[in-house]
């Protein structure tokens, strides 16, 4: 990928990164925002973003590094947004009494295997009750498949801080599936 | 202990659910559409600037008129005031009525 060419604003090598990266950044993005729909729109933002910022990218690390850090950024933006739109509903709901609050439909993510779908679903339900660095730590290990050693360029923390964060994910993953496990039993 | 046991396996199962899945696959047509919207961004933004950017440098221009009637006026009586100050000393010369201070 020829960087001086995208500063120049040429659209076949625009047309080129959009190409490499889409399916790396749309698989970010649905795992942090899970839903298809919101992750088609955010990851429209990131190549706009990437579009708009690319002169003041300053190569100090890898242009994959950079694209992520923007996916992961916009997609934190958007579940920002979505829990303000929650409150605000939650709000409404008690000043109007219509209803109450909508209720937020189980994720499948596409990628996974028709056997485990099912045990995907109280997963990502899970992971959307992560704090912010923990859930992003989580997505681009585990459904991203990145090493370590990019999560913590990508999140500017150190490789023991990924680490860390990763445990502490898994373990506050396993104490809300047991919750949800007790529920479903009783 | 048994449903102890369950539980642990259930929890293992449901973490370890995202073992070998496949990447989500995006829109094909994601470059076409970035295209468009971003052409109907610039599009609604030269819309915007042609339409409020002249009114507001109109706005602009009436306020810096504004301000400049205001100080030409604030001159002009700076300078009526000083000379009717002048001119009431040279009347109470003339009269013999200057200032007395006599306190």
């Amino acid at each position: 990928m020829d960087i001086n060419k995208l500063k120049q604003g040429n659209e076949a090598e625009y047309k080129l990164l959009v190409e490499t990266y889409q399916a790396r950044v749309f698989n970010t993005v649905i795992g942090m925002v899970q839903s298809y729909e919101v992750a088609e729109d955010v990851a429209q933002e990131v190549f706009i973003e990437v579009f708009r910022s690319i002169e003041k990218f300053n190569e100090q690390s890898s242009l994959s590094t950079w694209i992520y850090r923007i996916a992961v950024n916009k997609s934190l933006d958007q579940l920002r947004h979505q829990k303000r739109q929650k409150r605000f509903a939650f709000i409404s709901s008690l000043i109007n009494d219509q209803g109450g609050m909508r209720e937020i439909p189980h994720f499948d993510h596409p990628g996974i295997a028709a056997e485990k779908k099912e045990d995907a679903r109280f997963l990502f339900e899970a992971v959307e009750s992560l704090p912010d660095n923990q859930k992003t730590a989580f997505v681009l290990s585990q459904v991203e498949g990145l090493p370590q050693k990019e999560i913590a360029e990508i999140m500017d923390v150190s490789v023991k801080a990924v680490e860390s964060l990763i445990q502490r994910a898994k373990a506050a993953l396993r104490l809300k599936l047991e919750k949800i496990y007790d529920k479903r039993r009783k | 202990m048994m449903m102890e046991n369950n539980r642990e396996k259930w929890v293992d199962e449901v973490l370890n659910s995202t073992e070998g899945m496949q990447p989500a696959a995006g829109n094909p047509f994601l470059y076409e559409k970035l295209m468009y919207r971003m052409q109907k961004q610039t599009k609604v933004r030269a819309a915007y600037e042609k339409r409020y950017v002249p009114q507001l440098i109109a706005v602009a221009a009436c306020v810096l008129v504004l301000n400049c009637i205001s100080v030409v006026h604030f001159i002009k009586n700076e300078k009526k005031d000083a000379s009717i100050e002048q001119g009431g000393g040279g009347l109470g010369q003339e009269m013999n009525n200057g200032t007395v201070y006599n306190y």
